[in-house]
C-alpha cells in the first residue's frame, strides 16, 4: 500500500512539475495569437510564402497589394478564428493550470474537456467562413472574371472533427475519473 | 446511515488519542476523522486489519449494523 502511495505521490509530483511548464508556454500562446494576426494582416503586402529560401526569390503572399481598408476588413474577418483560437488554448490553459496545482480528476477537468471539444468544433466553420473571405479579398484587385470566392471542406477539417469528437469522448473518461477519485477521498 | 462507527467508544475505553492511532495504522488524522464521523463511503480490510491490531478489538467491535 505504501509503495502504491509513493508512486501515485511522484506521478502526481511530475504532473504539477510538467503542467508548471506547459501552463507558462499557454500563457505566452495566448499572447501571442492576436500579435501574430495584427502582425499578419498589417504587413501583409510584404510577407513572402516562405521565410528560408534557397536560390530563388522569395514570393509575396498576395500578387496584387491591398489597401488599408481591405487590410482592415481581412483583420476583421481574421477576428473569428483568432477568437476560436484564444477560446481553445484559454481552457487548456486552464486544465494545466488545474494540473499544475496536482488536482487530476474534478467536475472542472470534464468541464474544460467538453469546452475544448467545441472549440475545435467552432474551429472547423471559422476556417472554412475565414478562407473563404480571405479569398475574396485577395482576389478583389483581380480583374472582373479573375475574382475569386472558394468555400471548401478539406481532410483537415474532417480530422478537425474527428479529434473533436476524441476529445468529447475524453470528457466523458475524465467525469468518470472523477466520481472514482471521489469515492477514493472517503475510502480509509 | 445503517453501519455505525464505534472507534470513538474503543478509543476511549483504550485511553488513545486518534493522532496515535492514525500513527500506529499509518493513515492521516484527517482520514480518520473521516472514518470516525461516519462520512467514509469505504474501508479497506487493510485498515480494518491495522485497526483491531492495535486496539486489540474483532472487526465486529468497530463496525456494527443498526437498523
Amino acid at each position: 500500500m505504501n509503495n502504491l502511495r509513493g508512486v501515485i505521490m511522484g506521478n502526481i509530483a511530475k504532473i504539477k512539475k510538467v503542467s508548471e511548464v506547459f501552463y507558462k508556454i499557454l500563457t505566452a500562446i495566448l499572447f501571442l495569437i492576436p500579435i501574430f494576426y495584427i502582425i499578419f494582416w498589417w504587413r501583409i503586402n510584404d510577407l513572402p510564402t516562405s521565410f528560408i529560401n534557397v536560390n530563388m526569390t522569395p514570393e509575396n503572399i498576395i500578387q496584387n497589394k491591398l489597401s488599408p481598408s481591405l487590410q482592415l476588413i481581412g483583420f476583421g474577418v481574421s477576428l473569428l478564428p483568432m477568437g476560436v483560437l484564444m477560446y481553445g488554448f484559454y481552457y487548456i490553459r486552464r486544465l494545466f493550470g488545474l494540473y499544475r496545482e496536482g488536482m487530476v480528476f474534478t467536475s472542472d477537468h470534464s468541464l474544460f474537456f467538453k469546452r475544448l471539444a467545441k472549440a475545435f468544433i467552432l474551429w472547423i466553420f471559422s476556417s472554412i467562413v475565414y478562407e473563404s473571405a480571405t479569398s475574396v479579398i485577395f482576389s478583389i484587385g483581380n480583374p472582373p472574371g479573375s475574382r475569386v470566392l472558394t468555400v471548401g471542406v478539406s481532410s483537415s477539417e474532417m480530422l478537425t472533427l474527428l479529434i473533436a469528437c476524441v476529445i468529447w469522448v475524453i470528457s466523458w473518461v475524465v467525469d468518470e475519473g472523477r466520481i472514482l477519485a471521489e469515492e477514493n477521498k472517503f475510502t480509509v | 446511515m445503517p453501519i455505525i462507527i464505534k472507534l470513538d467508544v474503543l478509543l476511549a475505553e483504550r485511553k488513545m488519542k486518534s493522532v496515535e492511532l492514525a500513527g500506529l495504522i499509518g493513515i492521516t488524522e484527517q482520514n480518520l476523522s473521516i472514518l470516525k464521523t461516519g462520512k467514509a463511503k469505504a474501508i479497506r480490510v487493510s485498515t480494518i486489519e491495522a485497526i483491531c491490531r492495535h486496539l486489540h478489538c474483532q472487526p465486529g467491535d468497530i463496525l456494527v449494523y443498526e437498523e
